[in-house]
């Protein structure tokens, strides 16, 4: 078995950083990386970027060298990712802070309100439903990100918690801080418009980890297949009929029933902005899916059936 | 012998890299949107920027220790000698040595496009798009160019001109020649798949020379005002209608940035064009008393050299025939023009303040309907704290742009 030699150079400066002699040939990139890492310990395999063209797109992790076109020797370019962070601490940090960030309000804790309000209890039912339904909501998505979730990619660049952070706990402590407020003012309609506002959010609660868990059978453990998701017994998930993302349909129905309930601006805001990124992630992994899989069933839209 | 060759190239994954390497890197990333495989080369004042609005490549041919590598074009299945294999379509850098101070080079139009790439919606130049599920979020604090929209893809070609390149291009590249575009009118959409199309430049140029024209008028008035009144105090009224009228149009470049006619970033350009806006409506017109201030005297002349300027520039690029001195004008008047630009801001935001104050303007308190208060007063302090950190962002990044554009006539080209 002929053994490749693997030359591994900077993308910006062609400096040869590595030269790795004796690899096997169906060695994956990823066992490359590691290779690479004991040269220089500081570029740890998650923030590689190994590419046969300096402007090429990144390898997977799971290409294997003699299926790649190059010849024994194979030139490969690196390209630093920066600092990384994995999704699951990501994930972690920016919904625990809503949910302790809503909390603080919840109690007002001293210096938010004025100090005649200190550790005061709302006299409307609706805000206590607020705060159990808010933090059902992050609570379900921290456990959802420890047992159910199955990602992709390791990790992110290293800047991204702090965007992410400032957007989740930016906008739960705006939001939290009018539904907690002493001088809030109930919805219009009253007792009706809660409960139909609770109803739509708990539907919508389901629906979400309904889509969750079937998402996570598509996929075993520990691989990165991808695959069209379809309907399966559960009723909620019969939304995948109509719907590239329904995930997402389901979030932004649980946010407006949320808006609804509290009938607060800001949260509508919050649900309106969360809408439009969404929709762009749901338009970007519908493209995906129709460029991956031939038979991608037509009728689907990425967010909202037929409409968008 | 050296040949050289003047069109977009693909290269391969080429192992003999480090004999010939140029000066520079080629930039890390620049898909320019138009088709045209990524790559550019980079001059000695670190290369084109984020615009990248001109690329070219140059090959040599049996040179001593270049390899005898060749690189073909991109799309075209031309026959090469590759020491590297090749990996894919859509991937060329710029190779090789400068031989003489002068290069010769093209814009990228000159020839037609590798495979088409599917056009990116719309969508995505808003906010970054990632795989779900997401990590980017929209919008958050990158700081790019100062001005605002680019011109639309035009690209100052200074002593080398098109005819030269065109000749160099079309004697090297069989039978692909010049057939995919023609001449000056699309030169450069270097960031769109087509560039501006004839009418979409037309439109422009009439856009650009009409807001020329506005801006002049609001010149030529301040100048009037001041001679009838013999003092520079109170001038904004006699400006008020064109200024508001003519600051409002710009509204239109966020429009053609999203339909993608000017090569510049949405966001960018909205951010600007709001941020005139919103003086102009939200604090000069809405609070009445300060309308009589020296600061806003300040601004309107800075707003009024710096667009006339720039509007000129636009339309003189649009033609291909920019004067020296406007583009010098452009990239040199700010150091003055934008500070005292941001000085008249700040003095007028500030002295508006205890008015927005005493009337409670724009603001709502609770307890209301919806859950929702808004203190405009604080707003309007916190836009004052916010320029803090922009504005040393944006005029470095001007000083910047300004070394790489003036200091090297031989390479013009537009940056942003």
């Amino acid at each position: 078995m002929k053994h490749y030699e693997v030359e591994i150079l900077d993308a910006k400066t062609r400096e040869k950083l590595c030269f790795l002699d004796k690899v096997e040939p169906n060695a994956t990139i990823a066992e490359i990386k590691n290779l690479f890492t004991k040269s220089h310990p500081q570029w740890y395999a998650a923030r590689q970027s190994l590419r046969l063209d300096p402007k090429g797109k990144s390898l997977k992790d799971e290409d294997i060298l003699q299926n790649l076109p190059v010849g024994t020797t194979a030139t490969l370019y690196f390209r630093d990712l920066g600092a990384q962070i994995s999704w699951v601490t990501v994930f972690l940090t920016e919904y625990a802070g809503p949910l302790l960030i809503y909390l603080l309000f919840y109690f007002r804790v001293p210096f938010i309100y004025g100090h005649k309000y200190d550790f005061t209890s709302s006299r409307h039912t609706v805000v206590h439903l607020a705060c159990i339904c808010h933090s059902f909501h992050y609570i379900k998505r921290l456990l959802e990100t420890l047992f159910v979730h199955r990602f992709s990619h390791g990790t992110m660049p290293l800047r991204n918690i702090f965007k992410n952070c400032t957007y989740y706990w930016g906008f739960a402590a705006w939001m939290a801080y009018y539904i907690n407020h002493p001088l809030y003012t109930p919805p219009t309609y009253g007792g009706q418009q809660v409960k139909l506002a609770l109803a739509i959010f708990a539907l919508c609660q389901l629906g979400n980890f309904s889509i969750h868990i079937a998402l996570r059978n598509l996929r075993p453990a520990g691989s990165k297949t991808r695959k069209i998701p379809y309907p399966t017994k559960n009723p909620f998930t019969w939304l995948f009929l109509l719907v590239s993302c329904p995930n997402y349909t389901y979030e932004v129905g649980s946010w407006i029933g949320f808006a609804i309930m509290t009938q607060c601006l800001p949260v509508a805001l919050f649900t309106l902005v969360g809408f439009i990124q969404m929709t762009i992630w749901a338009k970007g992994k519908h493209r995906s899916y129709l460029k991956e899989f031939r038979d991608y069933p037509p009728l689907r839209s990425p967010i909202i059936p037929f409409i968008l | 012998m050296t040949v050289l060759a003047i069109v977009p190239r693909f290269l391969s994954g080429s192992r003999n890299t480090p004999e010939i390497d140029i000066s520079q890197p080629p930039q890390p990333e620049a898909d320019l949107g138009d088709g045209w495989p990524v790559g550019s080369y980079r001059n000695t004042t670190r290369g084109l920027g984020g615009a990248g609005l001109c690329s070219f490549a140059l090959t040599q041919h049996g040179a001593p220790g270049s390899g005898g590598y060749r690189e073909v074009e991109g799309g075209a299945k031309e026959e090469r000698r590759m020491t590297g294999s090749e990996t894919g379509a859509s991937l060329w850098e710029a190779r090789g040595h400068l031989p003489s101070s002068k290069m010769v080079f093209t814009a990228r139009f000159l020839l037609p496009p590798p495979a088409p790439t599917p056009r990116v919606s719309p969508w995505p130049r808003l906010i970054t798009l990632t795989p779900p599920p997401p990590s980017s979020y929209p919008l958050l604090g990158r700081a790019h160019s100062a001005s605002s929209c680019l011109l639309p893809g035009q690209v100052e070609i200074g002593i080398l001109d098109m005819a030269a390149a065109a000749t160099a291009v079309s004697s090297t590249t069989k039978g692909n020649g010049t057939s995919g575009r023609s001449g000056p009118s699309e030169a450069g959409g270097p960031r769109k798949k087509k560039g501006p199309g004839p009418l979409a430049t037309a439109y422009l140029v009439i856009y650009n020379v009409v807001m020329t024209a506005g801006w002049l008028v609001i010149a030529v008035g301040l100048v009037r005002a001041y001679l009838a009144k013999g003092s520079y105090h109170s001038l904004y009224f006699s400006i008020e209608k064109p200024l508001k009228f003519f600051q409002t149009g710009a509204l239109l470049e966020i429009l053609h940035c999203a339909i993608g006619i000017v090569p510049s970033s949405v966001v960018l350009t909205s951010f600007q064009v709001m941020s005139r806006v919103f003086l102009i409506w939200a604090v000069t017109h809405s609070v009445k008393e300060v309308q009589s201030e020296d600061s806003v005297l300040l601004f309107v002349i800075a707003w009024t050299v710096t667009e006339i300027i720039r509007y000129s520039f636009y339309t003189f690029s649009l033609l291909n025939h920019l004067p020296y001195i406007i583009k010098w004008a452009r990239y040199t008047l700010f150091i003055v023009l934008y500070p005292m630009g941001v000085s008249g801001e700040l003095l007028t935001i500030y002295a508006a303040l205890p008015f927005v104050r005493q009337a409670n303007l724009y603001s709502i308190s609770l307890p209301n309907k919806y859950n929702f208060s808004f203190d405009y007063y604080a707003f309007l302090i916190l836009i004052m704290i916010s320029y803090i950190p922009l504005f040393p962002q944006l005029y470095l990044h001007m000083i910047h742009q300004r070394r790489k554009v003036l200091s090297h006539p031989e390479e013009q080209k537009k940056y942003e």
